[in-house]
């Protein structure tokens, strides 16, 4: 979904959830003009800030930043314990108004331009039109790209194609479909290749093309071919269930992540939860922490209990800038928190990454195997091992890791933790946490070791010591570390550290 | 019936007369003609020489020149002059003027027993500057016209003696006089407020409500205790104007006769309080005006709505209370302040 298609669902959206603006803004008005009159109740007052928060993530994810911003000042007036500056309550909800009265940005233009399924990066001929013409008899939308610089064009365009078909017989085509590959996001690409360039496949499948169909089958076939892939590209999306009482949040929530290719279902509420997560089938939960009934956290804390569902990536999406809540959430299993608002792209990308760490993000073939539970338990390559002889700490660690969907080794001493890390070992580890003094064996030998052993060229490995001397860290570093951490430290930040390493 | 001999000479004498007539009118035109050429010439020459006079001081030979022009053209070169300049240059050309012996005949003309000789001697001291003895009496003169154009010299001349005249002439029975007097105390400014403060409690309703549109459009605070006390004057009129004057002060005071008057009895008190209230920016007051947009009164609500546009965002809010409230004539006139408000300047 191109910017412009996408501005215009969000205006369609903003129209139809006016009533909802209208009655938040309403409450906002009925606090203020009772905040003049110098009457402003308990009900009225909860009543106005719980629009207001709405209004923070509905009005930024609809693009109107400042309003998102007003609404999120008003909120804090409304909950801090003194009484709220009137003059300020009168002008943020003036001010509300007229932004919402204005609309989101690019509202005015209803025009879209349509979306092609395919581009064909091939020199125009009777054979590429014969397939073109059997592909519009398919219902699929195409176009006819003779260059590389056309076809970048293209793809910079408002209807860009979902799938590029790259012709062999084009000069330079590998480094059109390398090019292709390394697109952010992606481009799905097939090949036409002749018959005779089968042992070019392997090529192919490097180069990211989905699939290589032989130039000289039927047109019908190739459309029929084509069809397939494009299923394939819709059955690919991953999916996530987002849970907010804000229907309007709701309804951006579904189009912006769409427009990047993420599958959202939504529910208003949490009543029928768990019945949607079995009918969904999610790779990931994004929720809202304030919610009417059982609150965001609460239904984390009891998603991470489950047997089934407990290792799901969950991203809190909230307005609520507050530490403590958000303490409360990362200690209630939270992968990440996010705060209304966000821009869509940052939200996408922020799930995105997080189904990557979580493995969830595969190639359409991936449907089968949705519904099996994880058991990474059991699997010789874990994300993280830790080598420290403090169980107090490890036991901290772990429940990090395990709350966060990442898999974890724990070593009390270094002997067993190189015996298993070695390379003939029965460990493999994507990041090490490492402590300096081991009851057996110094930490810096440790990495020597692993070093040595080639272990850390396949696995980053942080310190993780209270010895923090500069000495100290750059021996660590030069050994082959890739982060210093020093004791005491907080966990969220050696969750982050963890996480660059793990996409490193 | 007539005798022809009769009707010949008629006619005769007709044509005789109808001649006459003719030449009398080419000479009259012919000498006209010849006055506008020379008139012309005679400001050609002296336009220089008088614009010369509010750069330096005249030589002999330049004034003896202005003085061969004529009065008509003297007059004519001074009133062409004199409204483009002000201060020491206007004083300048006075000076003039008083050397030529315009000043003189222009007093003189002010002693005039016909009305229109006087109004002209006036309005001559009045664009020389000059008259100092003979203006402040025509503030009492008979004529009207002529105690407005004295009120308009006044403004260059405002001693404590004339702003008091010019005070009692609030009360004039003409209002082309009393208009003059009006715009003379606003020109003249901070100065006469202490005199109109004083004067305003000592008139009649007419010059008191004269006083007090003066008092609308000057802010200092010696006007707030005198429209104070005049809000609870008798009369609605007097009452309004007080109002509007408040409205120019602000201040406590102001704001608390201000809220009482919104309730007043007569509906051009109540709009000329919410327009004050309004014009004062005055916000606390704006869920006090929410009732005054269900008045009876068109007007009353239309300031009171004007008034909540005026006071930014809280009157916003009040305004929208009133847009989803039962009362569908307070939600009309806030629905027309808020387009106001939203749409194009």
């Amino acid at each position: 979904m191109t910017g412009r298609e996408l501005a215009a669902e969000l205006a369609a959206l903003w129209t139809q959830h006016h009533a909802d603006t209208d009655s938040r803004l309403a409450a906002i008005d009925a606090a203020a003009a009772a905040l003049l009159a110098g009457g402003l109740d308990a009900a009225r007052r909860e009543s106005a800030r719980v629009a207001a928060h709405k209004l923070t993530g509905a009005l930024g994810t609809y693009g109107m930043a400042e309003g998102s911003r007003l609404a999120m000042e008003l909120e804090d007036l409304l909950r801090a314990a003194e009484a709220p500056p009137v003059l300020r309550v009168a002008e943020i909800a003036t001010r509300l108004r007229e932004i919402v009265a204005s609309g989101p940005p690019g509202a005015t233009s209803g025009v879209t331009e349509p979306r092609l399924d395919v581009a064909f990066a091939t020199a125009p001929g009777p054979g590429t039109r014969a397939v073109v013409e059997a592909a519009e008899r398919a219902g699929i939308a195409c176009a006819v790209l003779a260059s590389p610089d056309e076809l970048e064009r293209h793809l910079a365009s408002a209807g860009r194609a979902r799938l590029v078909v790259a012709d062999t017989a084009m000069a330079r085509w590998e480094d059109l479909l390398a090019g292709l590959a390394m697109r952010q996001p992606a481009v799905p690409t097939v090949v036409l290749a002749a018959r005779d360039a089968l042992p070019d496949r392997a090529l192919m499948s490097r180069l990211g093309a989905r699939r290589a169909i032989p130039r000289d089958l039927p047109p019908d076939a190739v459309a029929a071919a084509l069809r397939e892939v494009l299923a394939e590209i819709e059955m690919g999306e991953p999916r996530i269930l987002a849970v907010d009482d804000d229907p309007l949040m709701l309804s951006a929530l579904t189009r912006v992540l769409a427009a990047n290719g993420i599958q959202a279902t939504t529910a208003p509420d949490a009543t029928r939860f768990w019945a949607m997560l079995e009918q969904v089938a999610p790779d990931a939960l994004v929720l809202d922490v304030e919610m009417p009934g059982i609150d965001g956290i609460d239904l984390c804390r009891a998603l991470r209990a489950h047997l089934r569902w407990g290792h799901l990536p969950v991203l809190f999406l909230t307005s609520l800038a507050d530490a403590e809540v958000e303490r409360r959430a990362f200690a209630a299993g939270a992968d990440d928190y996010l705060r209304k608002p966000i821009s869509a792209d940052d939200l996408a990308s922020r799930i995105r990454n997080r189904l990557l760490r979580a493995g969830r993000l595969r190639d359409g073939s991936r449907r089968a195997g949705r519904a099996a539970p994880a058991a990474r338990e059991a699997a010789t390559t874990v994300d993280v091992a830790m080598i420290d002889d403090d169980p107090t700490l490890t036991a901290l660690v772990s429940h990090a890791l395990g709350t966060r969907g990442l898999t974890s080794r724990i070593f009390g001493d270094a002997t067993s933790a190189l015996a298993s890390l070695a390379p003939a070992g029965d460990l493999g580890a994507r990041v090490l946490l490492l402590d300096v003094d081991l009851p057996d064996l110094d930490g810096l030998a440790v990495l020597r070791r692993l070093a040595e052993s080639g272990v850390t060229s396949m696995t980053r490995t942080i310190m993780l010591t209270v010895r923090a001397s500069e000495r100290e860290i750059l021996e660590a570093l030069e050994l082959g570390a890739v982060d210093h951490v020093a004791k005491p430290f907080s966990v969220p930040i050696l969750m982050q550290r963890i996480r660059l390493a793990l996409i490193r | 019936m007539i005798p022809a001999d009769i009707l010949r000479i008629v006619a005769v004498g007709e044509l005789l007369l109808a001649v006459a007539l003719g030449v009398t009118l080419l000479i009259a035109a012919s000498w006209r003609a010849r006055s506008d050429r020379r008139q012309r010439a005679d400001m050609a020459r002296g336009r220089p020489i008088m614009i010369a006079t509010v750069a330096r001081d005249l030589t002999a030979s330049e004034v003896a020149a202005l003085e061969r022009l004529g009065r008509r053209t003297q007059v004519r070169l001074l009133a062409e002059i004199a409204p483009s300049l002000s201060g020491e240059r206007r004083a300048r050309l006075g000076a003039v003027a008083v050397r030529l012996g315009i000043a003189r005949s222009a007093e003189s003309a002010c002693r005039s027993r016909r009305w229109w000789r006087r109004l002209q001697g006036a309005r001559l001291l009045t664009l020389i500057g000059a008259g100092d003895e003979v203006m402040p009496a025509l503030l009492g003169d008979g004529h009207p016209l002529v105690r407005a154009q004295a009120a308009e010299w006044a403004s260059d001349h405002p001693t404590a003696a004339t702003l008091r005249l010019l005070v009692a002439l609030l009360d004039d029975p003409h209002r082309i006089a009393r208009f003059a007097v009006q715009d003379t105390l606003l020109r003249v400014g901070h100065p006469a407020i202490g005199v109109l403060a004083e004067g305003l409690l000592r008139m009649s309703a007419r010059g008191i409500e004269a006083g007090l549109a003066v008092a609308s459009r000057v802010v200092d605070p010696r006007l707030i205790p005198i429209a104070a006390a005049l809000a609870e004057h008798d009369l609605g009129d007097v009452r309004a104007a007080a109002a509007r004057a408040l409205g120019a002060q602000g201040g406590e005071v102001a704001v608390q006769v201000l809220t009482r008057l919104i309730e007043d009895e007569d509906p051009r008190v109540r709009a000329a309080a919410a327009a004050s209230l309004g014009r004062l920016e005055h916000w606390p007051s704006a869920t006090r005006l929410l009732p005054l947009l269900s008045d009876p009164s068109w007007s009353v609500r239309r300031e009171s709505a004007l008034a909540l546009r005026a006071m930014g965002a809280p009157g916003a809010v009040i305004l929208r209370t009133a847009l989803t409230g039962e009362d569908r004539f307070a939600a009309d006139i806030a629905a027309q302040a808020l387009a106001l408000r939203l749409g194009p300047a």
